[in-house]
């Protein structure tokens, strides 16, 4: 967070986001100056100001958003991006070796077979049709999937 | 019907006929013609179908059953009697695809080409049937009587999917029969179905039809969906049963450590608490020094006299529930007067020849080193119960489907050993027999995998038999030891693994594991399981004990082992720290190292103990990295090669002194003595 840019805060009581500096704090507080609480302008509800180790902490445990992104219907991603529980169709196999590939293809990875990314760790586990496959992160960076 | 172009059809078939489920019985001739093929049945299928199971209830013959892929390594074949015909019946290992380069398929081609007359009988995951077809359509290609087994029918109705069988029958042209094999339902209609067997009437590939594996097994694929979509409804039960979300939390990063702390605990408890205490000192104590050894030692005077007496002495049996390492319930305890192994005589001297000889076999059939007293007590009241109960969890565990998900969890650690999770599964198993799981090693894809799991077994993977004896020696130290011990050689395993990596040229094999369902073990499988385990152990291992005292013995009396003593002292007194007398536990540990460990837990326990704990420390870090025994060393020169074999004996013995050393030198050093 660059000095000076507007901090966006968001309740955690009414969902109103609000600059940190809209905070409603009254003057005369007695936990003086060390307080990091701030003030909901819309329903006077007093909460933390997430801190940098805050934040840090809270990524620990929060579920991974790898990259930070959503991706849209109709991308074409590796399967490594995705979030544990996503649904996908598989577009292609990527450049593995044969062996590989056709490893895959045996377990019912062709193009066009919907999967679920059931978990990311310890490995990549995933299921297409009746079948739970536990992958590595080698592998499941080769295959290219749309997301549904 | 029009592209079976490299097989003709077997004779009196017609090739015309549109293949329906039911029999259809046809002339005579035909019939018989048909008949004399059913005469050779080979069992094909997806691994973890239940081939298995299929085939013992075909035969009635025990055959190794596990819920994991990859559990027949060996063709197994057995002789029966089916529709009145002597039948020959071969189970081959689970593939899942019939033209791939790896052992397993290539052991299926063999002895599917081996026998052009055999009937074919696929055995199906009913609920996996997309899997199943795309080996049907394989096996269609090469033109054989086939017959479809749909196993676990009940899983599937469970899963809320269902098959439409007959338009199944229909479309492929082949007999299609449901079975549940572990409640042997449906096994009948396999029989009958067999003489109907026919040629699949697919289109299949054509074999111009060239290009790489995996896009023939691509248009394979595609038509197996086609299939599927015909006949398979699938219908998602809500909510997940309880057995799906266990399933889940056995691969979760938290829960699932959570999961094999409580299921370390269970073994812990049951294997070394309850097996290696209560029950060895029941068979040890109970059954061994209160009654068979006097009654041998009886015996042996009758038939061999020579003056001597052996003196009474109490021995206390106490039967006990273990419930943590320092508490347990009494049971009950009983005190018997018994004679021992030692006895007084009054000089040696006034002994004639035939005296002498008496007293020398005497002392090899029941003396401290004796045949009976020493090897066959050792075999069969402390080994025997801690394989039993290990055995018997690992085939509740390898049952119930937790060891793919344990490979699961454990694939980052194994990374940076250069493997892939599966190899866990070998290394879980050699807690219980090193010999065993190198010969399971073959689950494994590149033969570089196999090599570093087979050293690693070697080294660093106690096997039950050493374990037991290694947690009797390990009751004298603190807990703080014990811990140390376990992260010395888990540390020395990844170390040892990361550098053979390096080493060794070539690709770490793939991680692409199936992860099987959860199932509630069936008991009596386990209970098969674990004795069919059991009964190979024992075949393999007394010999070996009885071999082993008998070289000892020898040794003892020709005074050899002071001799090798003598050159073994500046190695095992200077650089180990050790006292001389343990250099026999060591010799013999070069044959087997538990037993080896026997002697060092003479020496570190008793009213006559000779080691420190620094000493019973190294010993035990030393002897724990020995190679386990001559078996386990022959079983690496038959999966791996002779030169790989040598290799490994002369890259761990001196391993196993060398990190025994560095740790006496440090402990030396910090003050330990």
């Amino acid at each position: 967070m660059t000095k000076g840019a507007p901090e966006y805060l968001q309740c955690s009581l009414c969902g109103l986001e609000f600059e940190k500096t809209d905070t409603v704090c009254a003057h005369g507080c007695p936990m003086g100056l060390s307080c990091n609480h701030v003030r909901c302008p819309n329903c006077n509800f007093e909460f933390p100001a997430p801190s940098q180790t805050g934040r840090w902490f809270g990524k620990m445990f929060r579920r991974r958003h790898r990259h930070g992104q959503r991706h849209q219907n109709g991308e074409t991603v590796t399967l490594d991006r995705l979030r544990s529980g996503d649904r996908c169709t598989l577009q292609r196999l990527g450049c593995g070796s044969n062996g590989r590939k056709n490893t895959l293809t045996v377990f019912g990875m062709i193009p066009g077979s919907e999967m679920t990314l059931l978990q990311r760790h310890p490995s990549y586990v995933v299921r297409i049709g009746e079948t739970e496959l536990g992958l590595d992160e080698e592998i499941a960076r080769e295959i290219y999937v749309k997301p549904i | 019907m029009k592209s079976l172009s490299s097989a003709g059809f077997p004779e009196g078939q017609n090739p015309d006929t549109p293949g329906t489920g039911s029999a259809s019985p046809g002339p005579e001739t035909i019939k018989e013609k048909i008949d004399a093929a059913t005469r050779t049945v080979i069992l094909v299928g997806n691994p973890n179908v239940g081939k298995s199971v299929v085939f013992k209830s075909l035969t009635g013959h025990h055959v190794t059953i596990s819920n994991y892929p990859g559990t027949t390594v060996e063709i197994t074949r057995a002789r029966t009697r089916l529709n009145n015909h002597k039948a020959d019946l071969y189970d081959t290992p689970g593939i899942n695809d019939l033209a791939q380069q790896s052992e397993d398929a290539e052991v299926t081609r063999d002895i599917i080409s081996a026998h052009p007359d055999a009937t074919l009988v696929q055995v199906a995951d009913a609920k996996n049937l997309r899997r199943a077809l795309l080996l049907t359509l394989q096996l269609a290609e090469l033109g054989r009587p086939l017959v479809l087994v749909l196993n676990m029918m009940d899983e599937l109705k469970k899963s809320g999917a269902r098959i439409d069988v007959e338009r199944l029958s229909e479309i492929l042209g082949i007999p299609v029969i449901g079975t549940i094999a572990t409640q042997n339902s449906g096994i009948d209609n396999v029989v009958q179905a067999l003489p109907s067997a026919r040629l699949p009437s697919l289109d299949c590939l054509n074999e111009d039809e060239v290009g790489e594996d995996f896009e023939r097994n691509f248009v394979r694929m595609v038509r197996a969906n086609e299939i599927l979509a015909e006949t398979y409804v699938l219908k998602q039960p809500r909510k997940p049963r309880f057995s799906v979300r266990l399933g889940f939390w056995c691969m979760h990063p938290v829960k699932g450590l959570i999961v094999l702390g409580l299921v370390l605990v269970g073994v812990f408890w049951f294997v070394g608490l309850f097996g290696a205490g209560s029950l060895v000192d029941a068979l040890e104590v109970g059954l061994f020094q209160q009654r068979m050894n006097p009654l041998a030692i009886r015996a042996a005077d009758a038939v061999l006299p020579f003056p001597h007496a052996h003196p009474v002495e109490p021995v206390q049996l106490d039967f006990v529930l273990p419930v943590t390492p320092a508490h347990e319930i009494s049971i009950f305890s009983s005190t018997r007067e018994v004679i021992g192994t030692a006895y007084v005589m009054e000089s040696d001297a006034s002994l004639k020849w035939h005296q002498k000889a008496a007293r020398l076999i005497h002392d090899f059939l029941v003396g401290e080193y004796g045949v009976i007293t020493m090897a066959l007590s050792y075999s069969l009241a402390i080994v025997l119960p801690i394989v039993t109960t290990f055995f018997l969890m690992f085939s509740l565990l390898e049952d119930s489907g937790y060891l793919p998900r344990l490979s699961i969890m454990v694939n980052r650690l194994f990374r940076v050993m250069g493997l892939s999770g599966k190899a866990v599964l070998p290394m879980v198993l050699g807690l219980g027999c090193d010999t065993m799981a190198t010969m399971t090693t073959r689950i494994l894809e590149t033969r570089r995998d196999r090599i570093i799991t087979s050293l690693l077994l070697a080294l660093a993977i106690p096997c039950s038999a050493q374990l037991g004896v290694l947690l009797a020696m390990m009751a004298q130290l603190s807990a703080l030891a014990a811990v140390f011990w376990v992260v010395l050689i888990i540390g020395v395993m990844v170390m040892v693994g990361w550098l053979s990596s390096k080493v060794f040229p070539g690709e770490r094999s793939d991680f692409i594991l199936e992860v099987p369902p959860i199932r509630a073990p069936q008991l009596g499988n386990v209970v098969a399981k674990t004795v069919g385990r059991l009964e190979w152990y024992l075949k393999e291992v007394i010999p070996l004990f009885v071999l082993g005292t008998a070289i000892l013995f020898v040794l003892d009396r020709t005074h050899a082992l002071k001799l090798i003593a003598v050159a073994g002292r500046p190695l095992v007194t200077g650089w180990l720290g050790l006292p001389a007398e343990t250099i026999n536990a060591f010799l013999i540990g070069f044959m087997r190292r538990d037993f080896g460990a026997v002697y060092l837990l003479d020496a570190a326990t008793g009213p006559d103990a000779i080691l420190s704990p620094l000493q019973i420390f190294v010993s035990m870090v030393t002897i724990t990295l020995f190679m386990p025994c001559i078996a386990n060393l022959f079983m690496i020169a038959k999966e791996h090669g002779k030169r790989i074999a040598l290799y490994m004996t002369l890259f761990i013995f001196p391993f196993a002194f060398l990190v025994g050393g560095i740790v006496n030198q440090v402990g030396r050093a910090l003050g330990f003595e």
